[in-house]
């Protein structure tokens, strides 16, 4: 897999640097689009490592649709400027997090021998995904769809408790909801 | 007729399913279309048992997550026995109910979910490995949070049934766990002891902790016992068949199915007999001081649960199955006779309520008379005599103060159970206007009692065929004693006394005593250690400060932390 | 340093950055960002093994973790549109009443 080091080595810094910029950019909307640019370098170094349906599944759907739903959401939630400046004590937490998780991570690598890749992949193409999902992977694959109704029916559930109520005439006289009492 | 007892468990399923479709459609015939399935239930289980035999019914990788899938139901007369005391309870329950839950407006809901409980505690019984217990195990389980917590306008009630359901966890959670660390192909309740399967994770000591603590649970032994007295917010029918006949046996069923693992578990099967021992004693002390009728009895369920873990725990599972099996005759009875006067009262279950209203429902009357007599082992007359012996003389010959411990505190069970019939059957009641009788509910309540009246009595006799008939699943199994022994006769009189004792107690002619303590002062040492526990608990509190980024911290860290600890131990 | 290493490493840094974006975002939806560059590290290291031992199974374990990443969107939006509707400011340390 060697003569793939320089593609790969350009698609991870291009990731790298894509995600440092999706967290330091001070609007959201900036943050989405470096955002866009990751998940389309991820895209390439699927595509490099020979996993075509997972590239173009990550340009469709994760580009094409997740990407383009926070930009959304970003406009509907506006900060009318910069975000919030973070406070001392965040930037602390989020360099001993990172930090402590990199180390381990560091850790880990070192204590497994990690395989080489065969020169020639084995076979990766759309027909074999597909094989794969209809016979080994068929229970994962048919939950798909129920998580994705659950999803839909639970955002719109979310969203619609916080409706304003509409107004009529007359003020409706909501009762109170149920309250779990343990009494003893 | 073992084929057919191994699929027992779905009898009650189409009354379930008729049920709540609501046929039939008068609101007052509710339920009529369940009464068939525990009486089928019984009929085929009393076949099984007498024919013996045993068959085993296998889909293998059933679920295939668990080191052993299958679903594998074991139908022998282990099961048939089990099914049989399950069959007998709740067709009397589905009776007694058709009187108690009469003018109930939720009564078809409360059909519904007896059948759902006989249906799974019918599979729990029937579970040949550790995967399809679970099931039952978990569904049991909800069936009896669905039942406690069945009066949705009465308050305390949801706590109760959440109390049942946390309790529940625990041994659930410890069942889990057991399915999943058994080794391969080793989930089968009858073979858990084999070598292959005893060296895992832990080895035998450690699945029959695990199934101890799961047994525990739902037996209300030990630390794990508080769910069971407020569990009596549910009606009175339920705690006769959940809470006395059988869910709570579900734990020494499972003790004494899984004996043999047991016997390679020396150091667990100690603790098992001690906690047994144990919650006899802190249970007989508690119901001594119950201000509510239900909880006194419930009290003495735990008591009783106590004697059989003891057996268990001294290897002699036939003595302790046997008491689970003439206890749920008669603790059912003394339950069902209490709800015959609760019911009268209008609902009210408060001791200082039902003073002297026993008088007015002789069935009732007669009914504890026979459970209480039981309870306390009168020998020849009660079947409670020739199973408590038996259990008393196994853990005697086994562990002498342990057995001796158990002795002593009959005077104590015969304490109690004369304090609740001197108070509500044998005072003079105050006002007794205070009943009112419904003929037409209380002819079915009535006759209910009768068979457990008579089981209560005859059943003792049953242990000589049974010892031998349950040689197979029980490995060795030892002859109960004769009808009249020393011990025998030693307990009976402690427990005689205790309860004369307690009856002159209560009735004499002085001033009406309180039942309760009412003004109690805790010592400075128990508000000192009061006093550190709210500390530690606001120390401890402070860590949820509802910001999502120290959660998302802690949650890194410990990600790092974990990851940091497989690579020093790889290393 | 081989391929492997190299993309395994990238991996590592990505899910770091992105755990320290999500400490340092106190705006939602940036937050949730950060937590789906951790999801996309996650993912790269699952395509990276279906690349090591040539198998398809990994590669369609890959675009299902995809369809997850989706459906967590859409959820954790949701929930922070439904918090923070009618705020001035979004800030996630605002939404504290698990506090105690």
């Amino acid at each position: 897999m060697d003569n793939l080091f320089v593609p790969l080595l350009i698609g991870c810094l291009v990731a790298i640097a894509s995600a440092v910029g999706v967290i330091l950019a001070r609007r959201p909307v900036y943050a989405a689009a470096y955002l866009l640019l990751h998940s389309l370098s991820l895209a390439a170094l699927y595509a490099i490592l020979s996993a075509a349906m997972v590239a173009i599944g990550q340009v469709i759907i994760y580009s094409g649709a997740i990407v383009v739903l926070f930009l959304f959401v970003v406009t509907l939630l506006p900060t009318g400027g910069a975000e919030l400046r973070p406070i001392g004590g965040r930037i602390a937490a989020a360099c001993v997090g990172a930090g402590a998780v990199i180390v381990a991570l560091a850790a880990s690598l070192t204590i497994g021998a990690i395989p080489l890749a065969p020169a020639t992949p084995g076979d990766m193409s759309v027909a074999a995904v597909g094989h794969s999902l209809f016979s080994t992977l068929l229970v994962a694959f048919e939950l798909t769809a129920p998580l994705l109704l659950v999803a839909v029916v639970g955002a719109v559930v979310i969203w619609r408790r916080h409706e304003p109520r509409p107004r009529t005439v007359q003020p409706v006289k909501v009762s109170e909801p149920r309250r779990l009492v343990l009494h003893q | 007729m073992m084929p057919v007892l191994a699929w027992a468990w779905v009898f009650t399923l189409p009354g379930l399913v008729l049920t709540a479709l609501g046929i039939p459609g008068q609101r007052k015939h509710a339920g009529y279309a369940s009464l068939a399935g525990p009486v089928v239930l019984l009929i085929v289980a009393v076949v099984g048992l007498l024919q013996g035999g045993s068959y085993t019914v296998v889909f293998p990788n059933w679920l295939p997550f668990l080191p052993d899938g299958a679903y594998e139901a074991l139908a022998d007369t282990l099961s048939a026995l089990m099914l049989t005391i399950l069959g007998f309870v709740a067709t009397l329950v589905y009776i007694y109910s058709l009187g108690y839950m009469a003018d109930d407006p939720s009564r078809r809901r409360f059909f519904v979910f007896l059948d759902l409980f006989v249906a799974t505690m019918g599979l729990l019984v029937l579970a040949g490995n550790l995967a399809v217990l679970l099931i039952g195990w978990t569904g049991v389980g909800i069936s009896s949070f669905l039942l406690i917590s069945f009066w949705r306008d009465k308050p305390g009630t949801l706590g109760a049934g959440l109390q049942a359901l946390a309790a529940n966890a625990v041994g659930d959670g410890a069942l889990l766990l057991a399915a999943s660390t058994v080794p391969n192909g080793c989930g089968t309740l009858v073979t858990l002891s084999t070598p292959q399967c005893t060296t895992g994770l832990g080895g035998a000591e450690f699945v029959a902790l695990l199934l101890f603590v799961a047994a525990a649970a739902k037996s209300a032994q030990g630390p794990l016992y508080f769910w069971l007295p407020n569990a009596m917010a549910g009606p009175t029918p339920i705690s006769a068949l959940i809470h006395a006949a059988t869910m709570v046996a579900a734990g020494v069923y499972l003790l004494v199915r899984t004996y043999a693992l047991l016997a390679l578990a020396p150091q667990v099967s100690l603790w098992i007999a001690i906690v047994g021992v144990a919650t006899v004693i802190g249970a007989s002390l508690a119901a001594l001081f119950q201000s509510n009728f239900k909880k006194g009895i419930a009290f003495s369920t735990v008591a009783q649960l106590g004697y059989m873990f003891a057996a268990a725990g001294v290897g002699a599972s036939f003595a302790g199955l046997f008491h689970l099996f003439t206890h749920a005759s008669f603790k059912a009875l003394l339950f069902l006779a209490a709800g015959v006067v609760i019911h009268g009262a209008a609902g009210h279950e408060e001791l200082s309520d039902l003073r002297g209203l026993g008088r007015f429902f002789p069935f009732s009357r007669w009914g504890f008379v026979i459970g209480s007599f039981a309870l306390f082992g009168t020998p020849l007359v009660t079947a409670g005599s020739f199973s408590k012996d038996d259990v008393v003389e196994s853990v005697i010959a086994a562990q002498p103060v342990l057995g001796w411990l158990l002795v002593l505190s009959v005077m104590l069970t015969g304490a109690y159970i004369g304090r609740l019939f001197a108070i509500v059957y044998l005072a003079r009641a105050r006002d007794s206007h205070a009943v009112h009788h419904d003929a037409s509910a209380e002819r079915p309540m009535n006759w209910s009692l009768v068979p457990l009246m008579i089981g209560s009595i005859v059943l003792g006799w049953a242990g000589y065929w049974l010892a031998p008939a349950l040689a197979g699943p029980l490995g060795s199994v030892q002859t109960p004693p004769p009808p009249i022994t020393p011990v025998g006769l030693l307990a009976f009189g402690l427990g005689l006394i205790g309860f004369v004792a307690a009856a002159w107690y209560v009735l004499r002619p002085q001033v009406v005593l309180p039942v309760t303590m009412t003004s109690y002062r805790p010592d400075r040492w128990v508000r000192s250690i009061a006093a550190g526990g709210y500390v530690v608990a606001g120390g401890v509190s402070r860590v949820q400060t509802g910001l999502l980024a120290m959660y998302a911290f802690g949650t890194l860290l410990a990600i790092a932390v974990i990851l940091l600890i497989r690579v020093s131990l790889v290393r | 340093m081989s391929s492997e290493s190299l993309v395994l490493g990238t991996s590592a840094a990505l899910f770091a950055i992105g755990g320290a974006g999500a400490l340092l975002h106190r705006h939602p939806v940036s937050m949730l960002m950060a937590i789906e560059i951790m999801l996309n590290a996650a993912n790269l290291v699952i395509v990276l093994a279906a690349r090591v031992y040539g198998s398809a199974d990994a590669e369609s374990a890959a675009l299902v973790v995809l369809v997850l990443a989706a459906a967590e969107a859409v959820i954790g939006l949701a929930l922070a549109l439904a918090l923070f509707r009618r705020r001035p400011a979004p800030d996630v340390d605002q939404a504290a009443e698990l506090r105690g």
